[in-house]
């Protein structure tokens, strides 16, 4: 006899249990409560609703058949967020792939002209609401490139480490550290951009 | 002291504010921070940023129904093949987590197998031996053999005389 189950008062890691055993009920609340999510931190590093959506939904299915490999060293949502993650990475790395890249993209890449610049960290947020931030935030990742958009979301939202960076986009420690350098500054200087216009707007 | 900053400084101090340093350079990194104005600053500054970046990640809600999506996923991981995969997944952590045993245990009938095949070997020889003796018998020569169990050995007489 199947004891019933309240699948929604459940904790992640019961869910798991249940799920390995091939209970799809508790496979979907998991999906259920950790969609928005990863759906998030796909769109944030690809910038497109179409591919981050098959890039969920294949993160999904990928962790489906991979729950045996789940020892619970992380939390199910930090490892299902890696699978995504890897699957961006993956994606962009073909879209790199299959894209000529242009002088001035390379150029970006090691920092470009801002390398030669002054340090400035101005105070990206000045004036602005929380909602309002948050836009600001989107607004500058969408123009970072996807270098180093994918190295500031894996470290600062995602609270990657150096090494754990490296291996997932196939570079040195070295690389991830003037990427995220790079990544912040320019990140910097396109939010304070981005609040003088929405500032001249109102 | 050095009062400048180059780029090397400034990975430095980023490093030392995103925690990758050991202790021996997060201690180096913190002294020049305090004795350095500029470094100060900029590791201050960055300090500020990353937190406003952290506490500020942009929201999105997933632009599909749930039902959608959950009949996407279950469409895939109804499939046969997955739980084929499982197996293939489980037996393999199963293979890493016991891979001393196994590889012990797969050594031990090795070995096993070859002293038994040495022995079947060995027996076939007094087969051989046996048949040889046959012969030299029916040449007029005199041969003898025997396995002696205690002392794990062959023993083969000849008898010159015949010669």
């Amino acid at each position: 006899m199947q004891n019933w189950v309240n699948y929604s008062e459940a904790s992640d890691e019961d869910l798991v249990a249940m799920a390995r055993e091939g209970n799809t009920n508790a496979f979907e609340e998991l999906v259920v409560r950790h969609k928005d999510k990863l759906y998030g931190r796909a769109f944030s590093m690809l910038r497109n609703e179409e591919e981050a959506i098959d890039v969920t939904q294949d993160a999904w299915i990928k962790a489906w058949k991979r729950l045996a490999q789940f020892h619970g060293d992380s939390s199910f949502s930090t490892w299902i967020t890696r699978i995504v993650i890897n699957l961006c990475v993956d994606k962009l790395r073909k879209q790199k792939r299959e894209q000529t890249e242009s002088i001035e993209k390379i150029e970006e890449e090691s920092g470009g002209v801002e390398r030669f610049m002054e340090v400035i960290w101005p105070n990206p947020s000045e004036g602005l609401e929380k909602t309002e931030l948050r836009s600001v935030i989107d607004k500058a990742l969408a123009q970072l490139s996807n270098s180093h958009r994918a190295v500031l979301i894996m470290h600062e939202f995602q609270g990657m480490q150096y090494k754990e960076i490296a291996k997932a986009m196939g570079c040195s420690i070295g690389t991830v550290m003037s990427r995220l350098f790079y990544a912040r500054r320019k990140m910097a200087s396109l939010m304070s951009k981005l609040n003088n216009e929405e500032n001249h707007e109102f | 002291m050095k009062k400048t900053m180059n780029f090397k400084d400034q990975l430095k101090i980023q490093a030392w504010i995103d925690n990758e340093l050991d202790e021996k350079e997060s201690l180096a990194v913190k002294a020049m921070v305090e004795s350095n104005s500029d470094a100060k600053k900029f590791a201050e500054s960055l300090r500020k940023f990353n937190s406003l970046l952290t506490k500020n990640e942009p929201e999105y809600k997933f632009p599909i129904s749930q039902s959608e999506l959950w009949a996407n996923i279950k469409k895939e991981i109804n499939h046969p093949q997955p739980r084929v995969l499982q197996f293939y997944y489980s037996s393999l952590h199963w293979l890493e987590s016991k891979l001393i045993p196994v590889a012990i245990a797969a050594s031990l009938v090795i070995i096993g197998g070859a002293y038994l095949a040495l022995k079947f070997t060995h027996n076939k020889s007094t087969v051989h031996l046996a048949s040889e003796e046959s012969a030299a018998l029916n040449l007029g020569i005199n041969v003898l053999s025997f396995y002696a169990p205690k002392q794990e050995m062959y023993v083969v007489w000849v008898d010159t005389n015949a010669y």
